[in-house]
């Protein structure tokens, strides 16, 4: 009886196992296993450089991670390299506005959504081992140097071979591994409930009709940045264009004046301000690395709805103020310049350029320049 | 290494299991009890080789000193330095690796002064390998040990399932069982029982204490960064907290024990869900059992004892008999209770905090009984739910000061659950609840939201998660309840069947394998047991 139950538990174990890793290997919504085709990002990423009017983006064709991987093998080919979350996921060079212009003639683009220090540390490490560039734009948000230090490596840790550049990463910039061992991320994904639910609602969009992950497709007419078209684009520079429907929710939606909106998205991050020593310690590794590498860092901060800074003696723009000052006391140190503001003000951004409080529109971010070093001095 | 992590259950554990029943089944009993010793050191030093020298160190010294004691016949001062010995040696090294810096710390603020002393890492499971074999020494001095095996010996202190973090096993209830030819062939019956129990420890672990571990985390911290929390906020963070902690330790006892049934060795449960208990003794009674049965045998009885002793001896009155006989023993083994779990001065507020608590209720027992005849409360139920509610709601208090970070961080939570930083509804209620609304915005009540500072992530789903937990924690059966039914609920209850009553059938089977598959798919996210800690 007792036998026959251990047994009974291994066999359902077993198999429920089995399936779950056959469909994680088989619908592999990351594209790292079956749909790596040998080297899917490195496939992706070439026909996106190739392209004329870039390629047609989705998450379920392949991850932003996967694509930054795959985009770093080519930082030889642009002037400047992006790295940052997704509110600088838009800066490039393709149609006009462009932007950072008079600092870069040429932009790659490998910011990823949600993109922490992780992934600064990952990317920077790449873009100078397979370069390097000319100049590495760092996009800075408001609270990137406040989080906990013991969620360092959590963005990365789900996007297998990226994520195994982390361990790397760490011992070149910072000569010392930290807490987050995530070289087995790639083989763990496949028994992930997180990766599992990913490849469930892949293979339901399959198996309803929408088939819109299968592969590349090449977007045949140039692309409006300022318009967009009904999907979102991944521009040959690497920038991405919002699909139509979101760019227009800028000019058709206001950011709400209610001070507990702002802090419901900011969460337990609105009453931390950039105290994180630990953090602020890597981040100035980082650029000190970039530097020692020959390549010119240049610190991007990218601004927050005005609504935001209507509050000002609240937490959330206390702390993104102190951030700002942290941020130019390190640029001023390193010699590094450090441009744009978290305040809109600073850059002349109207209220309408922004997505939502802390996303502003290509055009608000095309107003980044060089100058603006002087004006915020 | 953790039991929640994929190298552990499908590496580790196999590998030892195997090991140790096939070198069992051929008889080299010996081989085995060094097979499943070096396995255990191995999953020790998985962490931090280094400490391993000093594990080892402990072992070999307690074993001398248990030996030296077990062999002297005399009882007079020699046998007593002896022990006297093992003990300071015991304490000095747990007093060096975990309260040192506390101590300078203190030291520098009462003195002003700036001694620094270089980051002391505290060696996993240093408490509940130091207290094992202090009891060990003690017992050794009455003459209550045996002449053990030092392999056996061995194995009592490092066996890996309670290494870490317990539960906390006395010499007697271990090493006789190593002698037992039973342990040594693989037991289906034990195996069944042990991964049953083991799956059920870590759904416990990874599903529920992890789930609501993202609703706990955000509040403590916001609080430790200054941000003045909601009412609402503060007593759903320390809600949260309160399961997660639950759910965690009784996870992982749950886990320990399933393991070392796979073993066949039998260890004490560590939880009788303690969320049910109608009283602050209870509660004791209930929570992390075998480190209350420690303080009570090794601590509280001989201390209160003595305490007995001397006030009748001075012939003192009621009041002073009450202080020396009850209050004293109560603050100064909660105090110890408090220090054991960290070294910081919140962990001694939350010890004496407990401390209170057993006292008022110990006055209230003795009030209660003065006056048997007065009823105010007919109802049992009536008064066992009052009852619960006070201790749990006083649990959940204590809760906040064993967590939070600084005692600054626990008296702002402690503000704002009392509802010093005012009480915030939902603006959805705004003129909406007639002159209800009136009166309380007269009482002060704003309608701006409950979880305005946004701390509490999803509230809605975090809300939920405490719901079920609670549901869980205070309505459900336990692990024990369900799998030793015959040894506990039969007893009492007087039945034979229930249907929550662990068999090894078909339905049983898919449950397990359902709580195994949910808890491996989540493994990716590792994270630490709370008590690993202390």
């Amino acid at each position: 009886m007792n036998l026959l139950y251990i047994r009974n538990i291994f066999t359902i174990v077993v198999t429920l196992l089995t399936a779950i890793i056959s469909l994680n290997y088989f619908v592999d919504p990351g594209a790292i296993y079956y749909r790596s085709g040998g080297n899917f990002p490195d496939m992706y990423a070439k026909s996106l450089l190739e392209s004329d009017n870039g390629l047609l983006w989705s998450s379920n064709i392949i991850s932003d991670r996967e694509l930054a991987l795959g985009l770093s093998s080519h930082v030889e080919s642009a002037d400047c390299v992006v790295i940052g979350s997704s509110s600088v996921m838009q800066i490039g060079t393709y149609g006009e506005p462009r932007s950072l212009d008079g600092t870069c003639n040429t932009i790659l683009n490998l910011a990823v959504s949600g993109g922490g220090i992780a992934d600064h540390l990952i990317l920077t490490y790449l873009a100078i081992k397979n370069g390097p560039p000319k100049k590495i734009i760092l996009g800075v948000g408001a609270w990137i140097l406040a989080n906990k230090s013991e969620s360092m490596g959590s963005s990365v840790k789900l996007s297998s071979r990226y994520s195994a550049n982390y361990e790397d990463a760490q011992l070149v910039i910072l000569n010392s591994i930290q807490e987050d061992k995530v070289s087995l991320a790639k083989y763990l994904n496949l028994i992930n409930l997180e990766y599992t639910k990913k490849s469930i609602s892949l293979l339901w969009k399959w198996v309803s009709g929408n088939n819109s992950f299968i592969g590349i497709s090449n977007v045949t007419k140039k692309v409006e940045v300022l318009i967009g078209t009904e999907s979102a684009v991944e521009l040959p520079d690497g920038s991405l264009v919002y699909p139509y429907a979101y760019i227009n929710t800028a000019k058709e939606i206001p950011i709400p004046e209610d001070y507990f909106y702002y802090k419901n998205r900011t969460g337990s991050r609105s009453g931390m301000l950039a105290s994180n020593t630990y953090f602020i310690d890597i981040y100035d590794r980082i650029l000190s690395y970039i530097i020692e590498s020959g390549v010119v860092p240049i610190v991007v901060l990218t601004p927050y709805h005005e609504n935001l800074w209507k509050f000002k003696d609240s937490n959330i723009v206390m702390s993104m103020s102190k951030n700002e000052e942290i941020i130019r006391q390190l640029g001023k140190k390193l010699g590094v310049s450090v441009i744009g503001s978290y305040n809109p003000k600073n850059l002349g951004c109207k209220s309408n350029e922004f997505y939502d409080f802390q996303h502003a529109t290509r055009e608000c971010l095309s107003r980044i320049k060089m100058v603006e070093k002087n004006k915020n001095k | 290494m953790l039991f929640n992590s994929y190298i552990f259950i499908f590496i580790f554990l196999p590998i030892t299991l195997l090991g140790f029943h096939l070198i069992g089944k051929q008889g080299r009993h010996r081989v085995a009890i060094a097979w499943l010793v070096g396995a255990s050191l191995f999953f020790y030093g998985w962490w931090n080789p280094a400490y391993l020298g000093l594990l080892l160190f402990s072992i070999i010294f307690n074993y001398s000193i248990g030996i030296s004691l077990g062999s002297t016949s005399d009882s007079g001062l020699s046998k007593k330095a002896v022990l006297v010995t093992g003990i300071v040696v015991n304490l000095s090294l747990l007093g060096y690796f975990k309260y040192a810096n506390f101590f300078i710390d203190n030291l520098n603020t009462l003195a002003s002064t700036n001694i620094t002393l270089s980051e002391i890492i505290l060696p996993l499971g240093i408490s509940f390998f130091t207290f094992q074999q202090i009891t060990y020494l003690v017992d050794a001095y009455d003459g209550k040990t045996k002449e053990y095996n030092f392999l056996h010996y061995c194995l009592f202190v490092t066996f890996f399932p309670q290494l870490i973090a317990g539960p906390i096993v006395h010499h007697k209830e271990m090493l006789p069982q190593f002698a037992k030819d039973v342990i040594y062939r693989l037991n289906s019956k034990y195996l069944a029982i042990g991964l049953t129990i083991f799956a059920l420890g870590l759904f416990k672990k990874v599903i529920l204490a992890d789930g609501i571990s993202i609703y706990a985390t955000p509040v403590f911290d916001a609080a430790e960064a200054g941000v003045v929390l909601t009412f609402f906020e503060a007593w759903a963070g320390s809600f949260a907290y309160a399961f997660q902690l639950y759910f965690d330790f009784s996870g992982y006892s749950d886990m320990a024990i399933g393991l070392a049934y796979m073993f066949g060795i039998l260890l004490p449960f560590n939880f009788n869900s303690p969320y049910k208990a109608i009283n602050i003794a209870d509660f004791w009674r209930r929570w992390h059992i075998t480190l209350s049965r420690l303080i009570r045998d090794y601590l509280w009885n001989p201390v209160s004892l003595s305490l007995t002793r001397y006030a009748m001896n001075k012939k003192y009155g009621r009041f002073s008999t009450f202080i020396l006989n009850i209050v004293a023993p109560i603050i100064f083994s909660f105090f110890l209770i408090g220090l054991w779990h960290g070294a910081g001065w919140n962990f001694v507020l939350f010890g004496l905090l407990h401390g209170l608590y057993i006292i008022i209720f110990n006055i209230w027992t003795r009030v209660k009984y003065s006056y048997q005849g007065v009823v105010i409360i007919k109802s049992k139920n009536v008064s066992h739910i009052i009852g619960w509610l006070i201790t749990f709601t006083s649990v959940v208090l204590s809760w906040v000061l064993f967590r939070a970070d600084s005692i600054e961080a626990s008296i702002s939570i402690y503000s704002s659950m009392f509802g010093l930083n005012g009480i915030s509804l939902p603006v959805s209620l705004d003129g909406k609840i007639g002159f209800i609304g009136g009166w309380l915005e007269g009482m002060g009540v704003v309608f701006h939201g409950m979880f305005v500072n946004g701390v509490f992530g999803s509230h809605f789903v975090g809300v939920g998660w405490i719901f079920v937990l609670g549901f869980i924690s205070t309505m459900l059966f336990n692990t024990q309840e369900i799998m030793f039914f015959e040894k506990t609920t039969k007893k009492i209850m007087n039945h034979q069947y229930f249907w929550y009553r662990w068999r090894p059938t078909k339905v049983w089977a898919v449950f397990t394998a359902v709580l195994l598959i949910f808890s491996i798919l989540n493994l990716s996210n590792f994270s630490e047991f709370l008590y690993f800690q202390f």
